[in-house]
């Protein structure tokens, strides 16, 4: 490889017959008098004289570009591959046309390219076009990076390794990417890693996909907890804010109702004693003082009952019963998901021995308990720090997908608050957020701002691309190709190594539950049937269609003439039998 | 901006040619003549065996510095098939050099020519011999079926008798078709024999249908001659064979017809990927003198004071 044509003490071109040159390849440059240069590829291209398909001002036909083909000339080889190569570090004047480039080995760039070790760090995948200095990388970071290449799974370049120990400096993570890009697989690889380093997670899981199967390592580093079967908010531990949150998380409260709650709601309330004074007020003020006077005079009720209907009258008599109605109905609607039957204790066990927890239930039913369960736990660790209470409580991380859910951009939503009172401040108190979504336009400014490393993968949206743009240091160039980025590789936004890096994520020591194609699981299913009908009909075979009255009458599941024959028909299409046209009809036997 | 007697010339000069155009006879007269002189127009034929390895031979030359003898002149040739093989030769002259002196000195005496032409002399003989030198050298390393010279084949016999010599018993001997592709008809020899006043080159255009060819055998001494149209393009070009070889000339006309883009300028396109690989630009002639030679030597002998034109 050699500079060609006009340089700048930036850029150069560089050109060769010999290999072809990959983009976001790093490569140097042997100058006389600057010594070694180190650049990155930022544009590539490949010229054949021929394929312009105009060679000296004349356009060459494809029946004369075959006939050179069929003369034995390569075409292909006489290709002059073309890249722009960016420098890393400004030269002090241009770089001399004509100087030698070559690919580096490992040592030589290694401050570029590897940001910490293996074992300190996450290694989430492969730098992408550093194949080239795979002999020179030391032994201990060979093979711990396995990528999937076409289906060839091998480590074939330099790992990325990110160093999680810096996130101290800059917190927060950001994972996004349209559906099958590979994001929810990057996830994955990240809270592989994580876990790795048994570190607390608290992951919200609104897919119910965070299941670690497959590989034993993690079966113990994680806690699976249901909502509502699990996992759930102990009513009594609510004050009256986290109540308003809850009840106006599915949906959103009116301010009577807000009042309502205030004036109703009190410390220590159970979730008994709260219901029963809300069906009090209900029907206190459904009867009116007047009925409540005539229940009096019957006295067939239970005179404690209708006293205490009578005081709650006096007391909450003021408040519209359409608002006090409006919040009995959300509160039952929680209580019947099962939220209040059970307590967070499960989680705060997982959190407090090192492991993950993963939280699965239905998206609304999950933002309301995100809610509470993060700013929860969040104080309980900002309490520790802060030295107001002398319980340990560990650093941890929170990770969720569609997490333009939790804090959504342009309205208020109840975890909408915690989750930027975290992003903020969170660094100072050891918790971290990784957050995921297909949409970074729909997430919170704030939150977004904070989140000072960023994974990209397939982006296709328009205003998605903008907003990346505006939030990353991705370069127009870089932008332009992310909606053709193959599912798995990623750009690498981060102020921790102050550039980015494209990436393709390894591949994933455990499964998830829905790694199997729906399209597979099909034809896995019809094709089970079949086996099943095989089965059935195997000990009658060879059937002509004489004999189908006979069969029909002992075989087990199958009631009609029709049905059978199109079962059997079934089954030689497919191949488990073999059908034949007799001079008595059709025959079908074994194969 | 520019004078009115520059104009004026011009404009003559459009009459004089224009009355020149219209006393070429028509396109029916010229056909009729060329036929009666035994002249036999008919199509190429279309079937070609591609089966066949063929190379092109180009040479290139390109020039750096002020005027003579402050020059560095820079030569390459190429012969290359479409097998895969190449072979390059490539030289530097400076007519500083004692040895070049004496050979420009040489041809100045024998041609009676003055130095700066004589060297233009010495770049016509220096191209057509190294040519010459890379086709048979080319041969012995990888024998190639048919041979597309770049240029009519009668240039070498002027410029390199020896060499030419040398090159066309290679070919006989070996069973190697060579035809020299001319793009540029600079003879008169046609136009000679119907007793037309003019050149080939008016005589002949637009005569051809596209795919028509006509044969000539020895117009040129030892050669035969056929002119054809191989593209749109309504000037013919030609191809030169050995008289030997006359017998195959039909086929080198058809291979070259069907190696040539109908929207081009008529040249097969093996020998255009010849001459896009040897030739030497101005831009890399530059680039070559500012790495290699010193600055001061440069400065001294080659740059031209027209290069530091302001204005």
């Amino acid at each position: 490889m050699q500079v060609v044509g006009e340089t700048t003490q930036l850029q150069v071109w560089v050109a060769t017959e010999k290999r072809k040159i990959r983009i976001n390849e790093i490569l140097i440059i042997e100058d006389k008098d600057l010594g070694n240069l180190r650049g990155e590829v930022v544009e590539t291209l490949s010229y054949n004289p021929f394929i312009p398909l105009n060679i000296n001002g004349a356009l060459v036909e494809s029946n004369v570009i075959e006939s050179l083909s069929q003369l034995g000339y390569d075409i292909g080889g006489s290709e002059i591959n073309i890249a722009k190569v960016n420098l890393f570090h400004e030269a002090p004047y241009p770089v001399t046309t004509g100087c030698k480039v070559r690919v580096p080995e490992f040592f030589e760039v290694e401050d570029l390219i590897l940001f910490g070790s293996k074992e300190e760090g996450l290694v989430l995948g492969e730098i992408k076009s550093t194949q080239g200095m795979y002999k020179s990388l030391p032994k201990h970071l060979k093979g711990i990076a396995k990528v999937d290449d076409n289906g060839e799974v091998s480590q074939k370049g330099v790992p990325f390794i990110f160093p999680i120990k810096e996130m101290h400096q800059y917190p927060h993570i950001g994972i996004f990417g349209g559906s099958g890009s590979g994001k929810s697989y990057g996830l994955r690889v990240l809270l592989e890693e994580v876990m790795k380093h048994k570190i607390p997670m608290l992951i919200f899981d609104p897919h119910y996909e965070m299941e670690f199967k497959g590989d034993k390592r993690y079966q113990t580093s994680y806690t699976l907890a249901s909502l509502g079967s699990d996992v759930g908010v102990e009513f009594s531990n609510l004050n009256t804010r986290d109540l308003i949150n809850l009840l106006g998380a599915s949906h959103t409260l009116s301010e009577s109702m807000i009042n309502a709650i205030e004036v109703m709601h009190q410390r220590n309330d159970s979730l008994l004693s709260f219901t029963q004074r809300i069906e009090g007020v209900v029907t206190a003020l459904e009867l009116g003082k007047n009925g409540l006077e005539k229940v009096d005079l019957d006295a067939t009720d239970d005179p404690q009952k209708v006293q205490r209907l009578r005081n709650l009258l006096e007391q909450y008599g003021s408040l519209p019963l359409s608002s006090i109605k409006g919040l009995q109905w959300r509160l039952k609607r929680l209580e019947n998901a099962g939220l209040f039957t059970q307590d967070t204790e499960k989680i705060e066990l997982g959190i407090l021995s090192g492991k993950s927890v993963v939280i699965q239930g239905p998206v609304w039913l999950l933002g309301v308990f995100a809610t509470y369960v993060m700013g929860y736990f969040y104080h309980k660790r900002r309490q520790f720090k802060d030295k107001s209470s002398d319980k340990f409580y560990p650093p941890f991380v929170i990770v969720t997908d569609e997490a333009h859910n939790f804090a959504p951009k342009g309205y208020d939503s109840p975890s909408k608050s915690v989750v930027k009172e975290i992003a903020q401040e969170g660094r100072k108190y050891g918790v971290f957020l990784m957050l995921a979504t297909q949409r970074p336009t729909l997430l919170d400014e704030t939150v977004t701002a904070q989140l000072n490393t960023k994974l990209i993968f397939r982006t296709v949206r328009g205003t998605d691309i903008a907003t990346l743009r505006e939030e990353t240091d991705l370069t127009e160039r870089e932008c332009k190709r992310l909606p053709y980025l193959r599912s798995g590789d990623v750009f690498l936004s981060s102020a921790i190594f102050g550039r980015t890096i494209a990436a393709r994520i390894r591949m994933a020591y455990t499964e998830s539950p829905f790694s199997l194609n729906p399209f597979d699981e099909l034809r896995e299913m019809s094709s089970l049937n079949d086996k099943e009908l095989y089965k059935k009909v195997e000990p009658f075979l060879p059937i002509t269609s004489a004999d189908f009255t006979d069969v029909l009458k002992k075989i087990e599941g199958i009631n009609s003439m029709e049905e059978l024959t199109k079962v059997l028909e079934n089954l030689s299409e497919k191949g488990y039998i073999i059908e034949e046209k007799t001079p008595f009809g059709q025959s079908y036997k074994d194969k | 901006m520019y004078d009115k007697e520059l104009i004026e010339k011009l404009k003559k000069i459009n009459l004089t040619l224009n009355n020149a155009k219209n006393n070429i006879p028509s396109k029916e007269y010229i056909r009729e003549k060329l036929e009666q002189v035994g002249g036999n127009f008919s199509f190429i034929k279309e079937n070609v065996s591609l089966d066949i390895n063929l190379m092109g031979v180009d040479g290139s030359f390109n020039s750096f510095g002020a005027n003579y003898p402050h020059q560095i002149l820079v030569f390459r040739a190429l012969a290359k098939t479409t097998r895969g093989s190449s072979h390059m030769i490539s030289d530097v002259v400076c007519p500083m050099e004692d040895k070049v002196k004496a050979e420009i000195a040489k041809i100045s005496e024998n041609s009676n020519l003055s130095y700066s032409d004589a060297m233009t002399k010495l770049v016509k003989i220096k191209l057509a011999s190294m040519e010459l030198q890379v086709a048979v050298e080319a041969i012995k390393k990888n024998k190639p079926d048919v041979i597309f010279m770049d240029g009519s084949l009668i240039r070498y016999k002027i410029e390199d008798a020896k060499g030419w010599e040398e090159l066309k018993s290679q070919c006989l001997v070996n069973d190697i078709t060579i035809g020299g592709v001319i793009e540029e008809i600079g003879t008169n020899s046609i136009s000679q024999k119907l007793e037309i006043h003019g050149y080939d080159r008016e005589t002949l255009f637009n005569l051809f249908k596209p795919n028509e060819k006509l044969i000539f055998h020895n117009i040129k001494e030892e050669l035969s001659t056929i002119f054809y149209r191989p593209s749109n393009d309504p000037h013919p070009v030609g191809m030169d064979c050995l008289f030997e070889q006359k017998g195959k000339i039909e086929e080198m006309v058809s291979l070259a017809n069907h190696l040539t883009p109908k929207g081009g300028r008529g040249i097969p396109i093996w020998l255009d990927i010849v001459d896009n690989e040897v030739r030497i630009t101005t831009k890399a002639i530059k680039a070559l003198i500012e790495n290699h030679l010193d600055e001061d030597i440069k400065r001294v002998f080659f740059v031209p004071k027209r290069d530091n034109r302001v204005i």
